[in-house]
């Protein structure tokens, strides 16, 4: 294992247009770990792999991966890093053996067994055509080539989007199975929490380009926290809420999502007028729904 | 590579039979109604022009099912080289036209060499060679218009209507669609790389992208502005062309009755017989000569730029000249498979010098005998012999550029650089054959530029009038009218020479020239390369008049400045950033053109800005 981070980006900027899809990033993920990068549509996410992967120039600021420049990578450094994306795209018209004989001549550190490993889990016959297969089957026969090719890194872009519960599992079985035996790194990139809490050893939030949070997932859900007040009437302005992330009201109990809030919010409530109050300890799901709602694009109206 | 290449072929085998099949039946077809061998220019052209879109289709079809962001990094993020990617996909490609282009035309060739009586000569192998390359071209053109960006994708299609425009002939013009293939297959193989919407990397990718850009921008907006102009000049009822052309200019001369243009040359003659011959004009007396021909055909041409064949239906024959034999071939008109022999000059039949087109019989002599030309012979087909007797010959090795015409007692002859007077009376008789020219009128002026050319008999001679009207009436040539006198003896005198008024405005005429002098160099320089020594020589350009000249100093600086304007907002190093200044103030518009499209809208200079305001 070695101190060179697997990704490192220095005020990292990509624009369309007037838009920033990347906004001065700077992001460093260390070696030997699944970093899960969750963020709302539009947070960058997918942008950032393209720069990543060289196939889009930075606006400023610099990419590496591996420890190589991103705009400058060599074929060499190409093969240490597997891809999978959300589209599982492979050539249509091609035999699943086609395929699997190409990646198999491309790739120096073959590993067959990882390959048949993974690919045990779907029905996939060798002589049928890619373009036959079903999504689950071709998110499957993708993860089973790109865990084949033994990679170093492993970019995992949305691979589950669209997969059945069946498949999705078998999916992130064969993942983690194959990264125990392989050890190779993993940026995993989901918008499911509950694969995100299952496979990540570290969480990086983006939110519009920019990075809001990096730390285990564990750490982040107990930065978090849900407080339930009886409060007499409105209870205190949303605008004065310390670390509010979300407030509803359910049964006449005033919920309150707060981040980095200790003891003294409870303090706060009851200078509100809390007649009762409660601290319940929340699920990655709802702390990043919390997290990412505060910014989130939302109707006029509502 | 081979990974690849075996892939696209698998992937694109079944759709390249089918067309192969498609096309076979298409060119059996075509070939139960004509010889497609002896197929004219125009079909050729069409044909071609079939090739080079099927191609392109193949190219924007495999490409474009690529070019979608994840197929692209599904791709190329691989430990491959882009190079060697591309090359298994374009080889693929190119493959498929050879199966789907070159091998039904190798089929049909073969079809006809061994069971028809048809000619088919050594230049039609090069056939199937040529209709590859072209589709090939078109299918490299596609493939760039995918990889690129959209601002500049179409940029290919120039080097297209270059091998349609070229002048380049039989073996040169494939060495031309060979160097159109290296350019187009390294313009693709710039622009394969990851991030293929960026601009390009070093200065021999940016030439490579920027010369077809710049040439592109140019033929663009030169065609838009002579074509929306003409258009505005139609509506407006003010075209030249179009009803409203100059007293006493070219295109009134270009329209003008045989007589009316005989009376208007010599109006301005200040001979003191000028009066009575103008008097003495009839509408029937004057004849039209025509213009020279501008081409001829030369040895190992793909393509037929006249009819080399000629029916004789006094034998149920069709003759064809064979390149390969130098000779007339016949096969039966009638059930067009029975071979009819040879037909060659003199009794021996003996191989023509040059190629040998064939014209219907001339009006007022030997009206029933078809003509060969050949070089500086004109030769008479003799039925009897079955053979081609030297006829008329033009010295000095001139090369006839026109039929003959009869005059009075005299025989016309158009050569490249002269008009050549033959006695009829002599003509006429064999045993005197070849006939030498009584008289030779040198043409007072360029003779590509001759638009037409008219003769009358007076009491003094032969009055001949060279009007030069050719060459494009849209182009800057120099116009004028000259009518010159033959007399008995064949002494030759200058009776009139009258300029011939420009229709068209210098500034339009000129708009070529100063929209861009570099591009219009290259233009024409592409356009000329490899060219058969043209018969008729060079025209008489005129040069381009001192408004056009500020005009393209004018535009060329300002390129240069709105260049330095624009490239400090674009992420180039200083050497590349001098190099497009000075490229645009040599170039001009085109160039500042290809610029702004080459390189995407400066993102870095508005991030660095907002980060400049935040810094603040």
């Amino acid at each position: 294992m070695t101190d060179i981070p697997v990704i490192e980006t220095r005020q990292l900027a990509v624009r369309y247009g007037d838009r920033l899809a990347i906004d001065h990033l700077d992001l460093r993920l260390d070696p030997g770990s699944v970093h899960a990068i969750v963020g709302a549509n539009g947070a960058g996410k997918s942008t950032l792999f393209r720069v990543l992967l060289g196939f889009q120039k930075p606006s400023v600021g610099s990419a590496s991966i591996l420890g190589c420049d991103s705009q400058a990578l060599s074929p060499i450094d190409r093969g240490r890093i597997g891809f999978v994306n959300e589209e599982h795209t492979l050539p249509p018209w091609m035999a699943v053996q086609a395929v699997l004989h190409m990646q198999r001549r491309h790739y120096a550190r073959w590993n067959q067994a990882a390959y048949d490993e993974v690919s045990g889990h779907y029905n996939i016959a060798p002589k049928q055509k890619v373009g036959q297969l079903s999504r689950g089957e071709r998110a499957g026969l993708n993860l089973a080539l790109a865990l084949a090719q033994s990679p170093e890194l492993l970019i995992l872009d949305e691979p589950t989007l669209g997969l059945d519960v069946v498949a999705k599992r078998a999916f992130l079985e064969s993942m983690l199975y194959s990264r125990e035996q392989e050890g190779c790194t993993v940026v995993y990139c989901s918008h499911q929490m509950d694969e995100v809490e299952r496979v990540a050893d570290n969480l990086v939030i983006m939110e519009r380009g920019a990075l809001r949070h990096v730390s285990p997932p564990e750490e982040f859900c107990a930065r978090v926290a849900c407080w339930i007040a009886e409060m007499p009437f409105r209870g205190p302005d949303p605008a004065v809420i310390p670390g509010l992330l979300r407030t509803n009201r359910i049964d006449g109990l005033h919920h309150y999502l707060v981040f980095d809030q200790g003891e003294g919010f409870a303090a706060f409530l009851r200078e509100h007028g809390a007649r009762s109050i409660e601290r319940m300890p929340v699920g990655l799901d709802s702390a990043i729904n919390g997290f990412l709602s505060r910014h989130h694009a939302m109707p006029k109206a509502a | 590579m081979y990974d690849f290449f075996r892939a696209e072929l698998l992937r694109f085998r079944l759709p390249a039979l089918l067309i192969a099949l498609a096309h076979l039946l298409i060119l059996g077809f075509l070939s139960r109604l004509t010889d497609l061998a002896q197929a004219s220019l125009i079909v050729y052209r069409l044909i071609a022009i079939a090739y080079a879109a099927l191609g392109a289709l193949l190219g924007l079809y495999q490409m474009g099912t690529y070019r979608r962001p994840s197929s692209w990094l599904a791709l190329l993020h691989r430990p491959l080289p882009p190079g060697r990617i591309a090359g298994g996909l374009f080889l693929a490609g190119g493959v498929l036209l050879v199966v789907a282009v070159a091998i039904p035309i190798l089929g049909t060739l073969a079809w006809q060499a061994t069971t028809t009586a048809r000619v088919l000569d050594t230049r039609h192998a090069w056939l199937p060679l040529a209709a590859w390359l072209i589709s090939t071209c078109g299918y490299l053109v596609g493939a760039y218009g995918m990889l690129a960006s959209r601002r500049h994708a179409g940029s290919g299609l120039v080097l297209l209507l270059l091998l349609l425009t070229a002048r380049a002939a039989g073996a040169a013009a494939i060495v031309l669609q060979l160097m159109v293939l290296g350019w187009l297959a390294a313009m693709v193989a710039v622009s394969f790389r990851p991030d293929r919407l960026d601009g390009p990397r070093g200065p021999i990718a940016t030439v490579l992208l920027a010369l077809p850009l710049q040439m592109a921008t140019y033929v663009v907006a030169w065609m838009a502005l002579t074509l929306g102009v003409q258009m505005a000049w139609m509506a407006a009822g003010t075209s030249p062309t179009n009803g409203r052309a100059a007293d006493g200019g070219v295109v009134q001369a270009h329209q003008a009755t045989p007589r009316a243009l005989m009376s208007a040359g010599l109006q301005a003659s200040t001979l003191p017989q000028a009066k009575a011959w103008l008097d003495g004009l009839t509408e029937d007396g004057v004849i039209a000569i025509g213009a020279p021909y501008a081409e001829n055909p030369i040895r190992g041409q793909l393509s037929n730029i006249v009819p080399t064949q000629w029916a004789d239906t006094h034998t149920d024959t069709l003759w064809t000249f064979s390149y390969d034999r130098m000779r007339m071939v016949g096969r039966g008109l009638a059930d067009d498979h029975s071979a009819r022999g040879e037909l060659g000059v003199g009794r021996n039949q003996a191989p023509f010098p040059t190629i040998a087109v064939p014209h219907d019989p001339p009006a007022g002599i030997a009206s029933k005998y078809t003509i060969f030309i050949a070089g500086d012979t004109v030769y008479r087909h003799v039925a009897d012999e079955n053979a081609a007797e030297p006829w008329l010959r033009l010295p000095n090795g001139e090369a006839v550029q026109g039929p003959p015409r009869v005059e009075g007692s005299r025989v016309l002859l158009q050569g490249s650089r002269a008009m050549y007077v033959f006695d009829r009376a002599d003509a006429l008789v064999r045993a005197a054959w070849p006939q030498v020219p009584v008289a030779r009128i040198p043409v007072p002026g360029s003779v590509a530029d001759l638009g037409r050319v008219d003769a009358t008999t007076v009491d003094d001679g032969l009055l001949v009038s060279f009007a030069f009207s050719g060459g494009g009436m849209f182009y800057p040539l120099s116009r004028h009218q000259d009518i010159v006198l033959v007399d008995g003896h064949g002494v030759v005198t200058n009776v009139a020479t009258r300029t011939l008024a420009n229709d068209f405005p210098a500034w339009y005429q000129h708009a070529g020239w100063w929209m861009s002098p570099a591009m219009d160099w290259l233009d024409s320089f592409a356009k000329r390369l490899f060219e058969p020594t043209p018969p008729l020589g060079a025209s008489d350009g005129l040069p381009p008049p001192p408004g056009s000249v500020v005009m393209a100093i004018l535009l060329c600086v300002l390129a240069a400045i709105l260049a330095g304007w624009r490239i400090q907002r674009l992420e180039i190093d200083p050497r590349a950033r001098a190099s497009w200044i000075i490229a645009c103030a040599a170039i001009g518009l085109p160039a500042l053109a290809s610029l702004w499209l080459l390189y995407p809208t400066a993102e870095r200079e508005k991030t660095a800005a907002a980060l400049q305001a935040a810094l603040a």
